[in-house]
């Protein structure tokens, strides 16, 4: 089971360092969609790959986003 | 020695309470929601009270934007449209509570979040273009190199195919050839 979940992964990498992006916008609603679950809940790093010093800033960005009704708290 | 050393300490001291005294002025960012309730026109006033809210407390307006008007993520008090404002600031830091606690008596807003925000320095934004130029070529490089992969790739099973279908082909009318004759 372990040797096919590895096969089907593929290689993960922050989106923020390879494209140099060092201050995450809390505005871009859109950009941080890509790191919210179907449920509305901020993806895991193990599930995105992004590096522990972006996924601090990620998850800040994402609560202030929720806060200004720009991200929903709860899935509709 | 150590009379002067003495001094040089107070001194010191002395310095470091001054620029302690100094206001410490940071740079922000108000986003802030106006209920939908107020058509297109009356935001004009709205957003005039708030910039003086700002001014009041000594802060300098660096940029104004309006974001327009947006559906809400989920309804805030039974409204699901707002216009976004967006304010950048320089501000003391001392008052920055007092303009937060002017800010919360507004009924015009729904909601408002005060943001720091970094002051990009030239050396900062210079370093950020090198990056973004050295990211640019790596990225340049990886797509000529799928492309020189796809083009090999495409040239090797082309020409197999032909000969393949080729021969076959000719197979192919041989057989169809002396089963004809056979018949």
């Amino acid at each position: 089971m372990t040797n096919q979940k590895n096969l089907l992964e593929t290689k993960k990498y922050c989106y923020f360092c390879v494209n140099g992006i060092k201050d995450i916008d809390y505005k871009d609603s859109q950009l941080l969609r890509r790191w919210t679950s179907s449920y509305a809940k901020i993806v895991p790093r193990r599930r995105s790959g992004v590096c522990a010093k972006h996924q601090r800033n990620l998850a800040q960005a994402i609560k202030r986003a929720r806060y200004m009704a720009l991200l929903p708290y709860l899935p509709r | 020695m150590t009379e002067e050393q003495k001094n040089n300490k107070e001194k010191e001291i002395l310095e470091n309470e001054e620029e302690l005294n100094e206001p410490k002025i940071e740079h922000y960012e108000l986003l802030y929601i106006v209920s939908n309730s107020y058509t297109a026109d009356e935001l004009k006033p709205i957003n005039e009270k708030i910039s003086s809210l700002i001014k009041e407390q000594g802060g300098k307006i660096t940029k104004e934007e309006s974001l327009g008007k947006n559906k809400l993520a989920y309804p805030i008090k039974q409204l699901s449209h707002g216009y976004y404002q967006l304010y950048e600031f320089d501000l003391a830091k001392e008052n920055l509570l007092n303009l937060n606690n002017a800010l919360k008596l507004n009924k015009e807003l729904v909601r408002f979040i005060i943001v720091k925000k970094k002051v990009k320095t030239e050396a900062a934004l210079r370093e950020e273009k090198a990056l973004q130029e050295k990211l640019a070529k790596k990225k340049k490089k990886e797509i000529e190199k799928i492309k020189k992969g796809k083009e090999e790739d495409k040239e090797k099973p082309r020409k197999e195919k032909s000969k393949v279908s080729l021969e076959d082909l000719d197979k192919k009318l041989d057989e169809i050839l002396g089963g004809d004759e056979m018949l």
